[in-house]
């Protein structure tokens, strides 16, 4: 009844009043008035109304409305989702818009995207699997948005953020956004800033849903989308982006790069290169953020080839550790000019390492050759000195790939560079951190105790220095803690069974010892007493051992300080 | 400083020794602190080598004079008991790569100090499961003379 006899009568009312505010306010009280089913079975009837009103009634908040109602329709049960393809509501209501659209070509951008966004949220609820439909909405949204240049209102901008958002919102994996064509058109008309913002929220999309991207293709796309995050956009600096919040910016792409991943090496190495070529175009102040993590993956992925077979019937084009190392190479040389050594340096030992453990001696050495180029050439701040040294010595100390010439000439390097820095003290203990580059275990043939001796020598002789500059230049002699750190050196070793480490020489460095801490001289330092107690507390444990342990500690004598 | 805030939220009172990757050089290279009747140490221990040596880093411990000594950069989980206290590793809470350790699960850990009494849970991550295993230590009455 109510279809064929009382909506089309009040309906001609309405049309026949003429009266825009009554027309509006009618309208409106017919679509929250009646119940939803009774809507979708008088599609046409009220859709054919629309063109009929006055032009100067906001017809499209009427439709949005409608659109409003019947998603939420739709989101109630399922059961009634059938009527909708029944009534065929979707062709209905875009041709709708259509003509509102065609009929009000003055329409200010935000109206045109309401009504796509109703239209879309509408779709995405009703019909949830037809992609097609989705993609037809933001089709005629980037039609109508054609030839306008980019939005400038920014209720409108809100609306197309609203738009994109719902897309995201609804599958929950941006792979199925991405599929929609037009998805990056209307992405195209939000302006620089607002672009970004909806960069940072697809990424934050994926890593919510913790979306899989597995192939080169879909880092294109994806890519594409965000490009706001990964260079400047033509002609805009990034002078006004805040320092934190750009961080956080290039910290979330750091975080979305480590999420690409598949088993396949072909694929990763391809999904590895796609990566690099966008991430070249980020320019100096991204390249420390977005390097890094490129790096980590592909050292993975080198690992992950590490455990397989080398194929004899692979030909040359398939990935090998060999070819990943050669990329790396690439990719940490982007970081050179920046300026950030320390960093290249760090990933440049990594790859070392890596490169250790595929027993690829030659790739070692050249990574080893770029990091100490670097240490020599651009890393001049003292306390970066420091770090870089101890990450040198320590890598250096786990490589066994190396053969004899190779690994002297590295040491010696080393060992230089720990006698140059600039602190005595920091000198010293480079150098005995040196000792452990001539003791490696599991390798009988890395053991060589004189000179782990020389370098332990070598670490007293600077102390002494170290004591007599303090004398010269403050009037007493500094604190005795680096001889401690030493005589502990020296126990280490001894423990190790180190045949050059003699109680003798242990007993006359603990004398030594004794001997400054004593003396009137010496600034007292409570640190070093009781480094020294603890330590003497480490040998009284050892001889309580007993067996060989005990034995060997036993000979070593130390009388405690009186109070 | 996104992590640095996050930690912040877990617990105000947060202490940090400087990583190789850390660009804030505020951060120092070792700390020490008291809690309750122990005595602890923090240091990343990319500075003490050999990396992961036990003997080396018993050392350190020695030398900052702590009873218990809290070290990482091997992204591997141990738990070291010797005469002179403990050494723990937690391991790497996101199960970042490390070139040192490989097939890295993320982990953690969780110290109960209750007077003289230490227990160390450590929470990992193993094929999705989150594991929790439970060491014990405890303090003898102190030996050594107080400063």
């Amino acid at each position: 009844m109510y279809k064929d006899i009382v909506l089309p009568r009040v309906l001609e009312q309405v049309v026949n009043c003429k009266d825009e505010l009554a027309q509006f306010y009618l309208m409106d009280c017919i679509i929250q008035v009646f119940p939803d089913e009774y809507h979708l079975q008088t599609l046409d009837v009220l859709l054919g109304a629309c063109p009929q009103l006055q032009p100067s009634v906001d017809i499209k908040t009427v439709l949005s409305q409608l659109m409003e109602r019947l998603s939420h329709y739709a989101a109630s049960s399922a059961e009634v989702l059938p009527e909708f393809l029944q009534v065929e509501a979707f062709a209905k209501l875009s041709n709708a818009i259509g003509r509102v659209i065609e009929a009000q070509p003055d329409m200010p951008t935000l109206g045109v995207v309401t009504l796509y966004s109703s239209l879309l949220t509408f779709t995405l609820h009703v019909h949830p699997d037809r992609l097609d439909y989705a993609d037809q909405v933001l089709g005629a949204c980037v039609r109508k948005l054609s030839g306008k240049g980019k939005i400038e209102d920014s209720k409108a901008t809100k609306q197309v953020v609203a738009l994109l958002s719902a897309p995201l919102e609804k599958y929950n994996d941006i792979m199925t956004a991405l599929k929609l064509s037009n998805y990056p058109r209307v992405l195209e008309y939000l302006d620089v800033p607002t672009i970004r913002v909806m960069a940072t929220v697809i990424i934050q999309s994926i890593m919510k849903n913790g979306t899989r991207i597995s192939t080169s293709d879909k880092v294109e796309a994806l890519f594409e989308l965000i490009k706001g995050l990964i260079k400047d956009s033509d002609g805009t600096s990034n002078d006004k982006l805040d320092e934190d919040d750009f961080k956080e910016e290039q910290n979330s792409v750091a975080r979305l790069i480590q999420m690409f991943y598949n088993d396949d090496p072909e694929e990763m190495l391809k999904i590895i290169e796609t990566v690099r070529k966008h991430i070249l175009a980020g320019g100096p102040k991204r390249l420390p953020f977005t390097v890094p993590p490129l790096v980590f993956c592909s050292l993975k992925l080198v690992r992950q080839l590490q455990g397989q077979e080398e194929n004899p019937f692979g030909d040359d084009a398939s990935t090998t550790p060999k070819k990943i190392f050669q990329l790396l190479n690439q990719i940490i040389e982007t970081l050179s000019g920046i300026p950030v050594p320390e960093l290249a340096l760090q990933l440049y030992l990594q790859c070392a390492e890596a490169a250790n453990d595929c027993e690829l001696e030659p790739v070692a050495y050249e990574f080893f050759t770029q990091a100490y180029i670097l240490y020599e050439e651009e890393i001049s701040d003292s306390r970066a000195q420091i770090t870089c040294i101890h990450l040198i010595i320590g890598t250096l100390q786990r490589m066994h790939v190396f053969g004899v010439e190779n690994r002297d000439t590295l040491t010696h390097k080393a060992t230089g560079y720990s006698a140059k820095l600039l602190k005595k003290p920091d000198q010293c203990r480079a150098v005995y951190a040196c000792s452990h580059l001539f003791w490696v275990e599991d390798h009988d043939n890395m053991k060589d105790g004189e000179r782990v001796l020389l370098c332990l020598k070598r670490a007293l002789r600077i102390a002494n220095a170290a004591q007599q500059m303090a004398n010269a230049a403050r009037g007493s002699t500094g604190s005795v803690m680096l001889f401690i750190e030493i005589l502990n050196k020296y126990l280490y070793f001894f423990e190790k069974g180190n045949p050059q480490i003699t109680v003798a020489s242990i007993q006359s460095l603990i004398e030594l010892i004794m001997n400054e801490m004593q003396s009137d001289s010496t600034t007292s330092d409570p640190a070093a007493e009781a480094f020294l107690a603890s330590t003497m507390r480490y040998v009284q444990f050892q001889k309580q051992k007993g067996g060989a342990v005990g034995e060997k500690y036993e000979p070593i004598k130390y009388e405690p300080i009186k109070a | 400083m996104e992590v640095h805030d996050y930690l912040k939220t877990l617990c105000p009172d947060l202490h940090i020794t400087r990583g190789e990757y850390d660009e804030d050089t505020r951060y120092p290279e070792t700390k020490t602190l008291t809690i309750g009747q122990f005595k602890l140490g923090l240091c990343h221990g990319h500075q003490v080598i050999p990396w992961g040596d036990l003997d080396s880093l018993a050392m350190l411990q020695r030398q900052l004079d702590v009873d218990i000594l809290v070290t990482g950069h091997t992204h591997q989980f141990t738990a070291y008991k010797h005469e002179g206290g403990v050494v723990i590793n937690p391991g790497s809470a996101t199960g970042a790569y490390s070139s040192i350790t490989y097939d890295v699960n993320p982990s953690f850990v969780l110290m109960d100090i209750d007077g003289l009494r230490v227990v160390v849970y450590v929470y990992e991550l193993i094929d999705g499961e989150v594991k929790v295993d439970k060491i014990d230590f405890k303090k003898t009455a102190s030996t050594h003379t107080a400063h």
